[in-house]
């Protein structure tokens, strides 16, 4: 488990979902050292002279006023990564951890709103890549479509398409274009590192597979996030 | 195309190294209506007769992951047959976020034509299949 801790100059700020909610809702107890949560981000270095450390106000004004927002799931059998994304006139930050309230939230900051395509091709490991053939012709359901993510190299349409040694990671991108509006699925993308990248896309009768090149996702990437 | 006879004062200590870049052509679109205009670089430097378009292409992204900031190698291929290799970066500057196309081609006559296209990242959607033409049609003069 990682532990809290605030170390701006090194890239590290890491702190409890529940302490970092509290400092963007504006949650007065975040400053009062009185209180647990107050004191417990006094300790940290988080709050200096009962004000926010510099160094994590312009992350805090892009949690609190961003354009548009993220979320990112990368499943791989029963490996499960989450993040976050806000991006704002003043950057983009990216918030990675678990959903519970004491779960340790790891926050990546840039400076810059520009960098959010870079930031997802990262975080997606998006890289380069062999075309990917022999997908299914017919659409599938979705626990089709998710069995060699869940049950490993060569299984299911990746026996065929991707090979036997290969796993299956699925990449769910929802995108909320305001900031505010329920964020909706933007890409799906079913990738097994430099074997090929698929996208599967909604269809009437299911998922439809359809094989991507690496500078398609990115262009895919960079129309989202301009 | 004729190039210009140049003429620069050099400081004391300084070569001209004609050996690294015998020619280089830079180009843009002009007018563009952001601060960064997709642009084009060709360079022309002597290529290592011993080394594999792998090797080749290893050493490139090896430059780029040294070079660059926060580089993000995006797409990577090297073709033996037609002697090029092609790669895809995305990258940070002091300024901008930038997306960089690269199309190396070795001649018949000892050299690598090194032809790269750059964009913002905002504006790569719209000029990406004419960035992959532009850096695809730099050969040599027949």
């Amino acid at each position: 488990m990682i532990a809290p801790e605030y170390s701006p100059e090194r890239g590290i700020i890491r702190l409890p979902r529940h302490h970092l909610e509290a400092m963007v809702g504006g949650d007065e107890r975040a400053l009062d050292p009185r209180d647990e949560i107050g004191r417990e981000l006094k300790e940290l270095g988080v709050v200096v002279d009962g004000g926010v450390d510099g160094a994590l106000r312009q992350v805090l004004h892009t949690l609190r006023h961003p354009r548009s927002r993220f979320g990112l799931r990368l499943e791989q059998g029963a490996d499960v990564a989450l993040h976050r994304g806000w991006i704002a006139a003043s950057g983009v930050v990216v918030v990675s951890g678990g959903t519970g309230a004491d779960d340790v939230q790891d926050l990546r900051a840039q400076a810059r709103p520009s960098a959010a395509a870079r930031v997802l091709a990262g975080l997606m490991e998006i890289g380069p890549a062999a075309e990917v053939t022999d997908l299914p012709e017919r659409s599938l359901p979705w626990d089709e479509v998710m069995v060699p993510v869940r049950e490993g190299a060569g299984t299911g349409w990746a026996r065929d398409a991707i090979g036997p040694t290969q796993p299956v990671r699925l990449t769910h991108l929802r995108w909320s274009s305001d900031g505010v509006r329920r964020a909706t699925t933007a890409m799906v993308l079913l990738s097994a590192g430099s074997a090929g990248i698929v996208e599967a896309r909604a269809a009437d009768d299911g998922y439809e597979l359809v094989a991507r090149t690496p500078a398609q996702v990115w262009t895919g990437l960079c129309t989202l996030t301009r | 195309m004729t190039l210009p006879e140049l003429a620069v004062d050099l400081p004391e200590g300084w070569s001209h190294r004609r050996d690294v870049a015998p020619f280089a052509l830079v180009a843009r679109a002009d007018p563009w209506p952001t601060r960064l205009a997709p642009n084009l670089l060709v360079a022309v430097t002597p290529a290592d007769p011993g080394q594999s378009p792998e090797a080749y292409l290893a050493a490139q992204i090896q430059g780029v992951a040294t070079t660059l900031v926060e580089p993000v190698l995006l797409d990577a291929s090297a073709d033996r047959r037609a002697r090029t290799v092609t790669f895809l970066v995305a990258h940070a500057t002091g300024g901008a976020d930038l997306t960089v196309l690269q199309h190396h081609s070795h001649t018949d006559d000892g050299y690598v034509i090194a032809a790269a296209g750059t964009a913002a990242d905002g504006d790569w959607p719209e000029v990406a299949a004419t960035l992959y033409a532009l850096v695809r049609s730099v050969r040599v003069a027949s």
